[in-house]
């Protein structure tokens, strides 16, 4: 099997993987818990972070697969907007991150950046495309949410990512 | 399995600071200082100066008092039905008012001149 086929493919199962992250999101009742409009808890972004140090480019592809997939299948198109503004500030975010301070943090801060962009992002864009301040309150409260689940995410991977690359290593992934 | 180094700690209390900042934006605006009382009645507009003392006011059958002091103004008292304007209590802000719909009178908080610009 040539590279760009394997990569492909990989990339194709990551992009499966993290939507099924997000549909699960979607299945449980997470806004009876905290109730904060918009808020996601990103476990897809386990997904997109532990690639980050694998390849980023395939972190960056599987992103951007996973969000349109997501719209796609259970969102709209305004929906879509809103979570791509997420999406790519939180990447970038990371990824700028990892590059300036890699020797000094761990997952567990990239990840809480992540949480925390990608709800700042959002919210971005919901306030530039419908205008009004009336946003604002939410900003705090999910921007802080975002950072919670980021630790648990950040250390889920600080965890068990040494442990999925020897098993993605297995698989000669 | 990696352990969290000290800069993990630093970056994610920095993050709370940022979570934050959105709050900065819900805070009360520092008061524009209010230099003027602006009366508005069916007979015309009066200015007051923001010094400590009552007004009468004589308007579309109704009586109303306010009281002026140098932070602001507020209806002391008015015979109109709904009291609303008594209700709204001391207007300290510039661009605040009070209104008796009633009375037809409208009570306005204007800066100085070098704020008009910038009152809306
Ligand atoms: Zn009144």
């Amino acid at each position: 099997m040539g590279s760009r086929v394997r990569w492909m493919i990989g990339t194709a199962l990551f992009c499966v993987l993290a939507s099924g992250l997000s549909y699960l999101e979607f299945l449980l009742p997470i806004n009876a818990a905290v109730p904060i409009p918009g808020f996601k808890l990103g476990l897809s972004n386990a997904i997109v972070l532990f690639l980050l140090h694998r390849d980023r480019r395939q972190a960056f592809a599987v992103l951007l697969g996973k969000t349109a997939l997501t719209a796609l299948l259970f969102g709209g198109a305004t929906s879509f907007v809103f979570s791509l503004c997420g999406a790519l500030l939180s990447f970038f975010g990371m990824l700028a991150l990892d590059f300036l301070l890699a020797e000094h943090i761990t997952d567990l801060s990239l990840s809480c950046a992540g949480g925390v962009l990608h709800n700042l992002g959002q919210l971005c864009a919901a306030i530039a495309f419908m205008g009004g301040k009336a946003l604002l309150p939410y900003a705090t409260p999910l921007m802080l949410a975002g950072l919670c689940c980021g630790a648990v995410i950040g250390l889920f991977l600080n965890t068990f990512s040494e442990r999925m690359n020897g098993v993605l290593a297995k698989l000669r992934f | 399995m990696k352990k969290a180094k000290p800069m993990d700690a630093v970056l994610i209390l920095l993050f709370v600071l940022v979570s934050l900042v959105p709050l900065t934006g819900l805070l009360p605006r520092p008061a524009q200082s209010a230099q003027i009382v602006r009366v508005t009645t069916p007979e015309g507009t009066e200015e007051y100066a923001l010094d400590d003392h009552t007004i009468a006011l004589d308007s579309h059958g109704y009586h109303l008092t306010l009281a002026v002091s140098a932070d602001g103004v507020q209806v002391t008292s008015s015979d109109c039905p709904d009291h609303t304007c008594m209700k709204t209590g001391k207007i300290t802000r510039a661009g605040n008012a009070i209104v008796c719909v009633p009375a037809h009178v409208r009570v306005d908080l204007v800066g100085g001149e070098g704020y008009d610009g910038i009152a809306g």
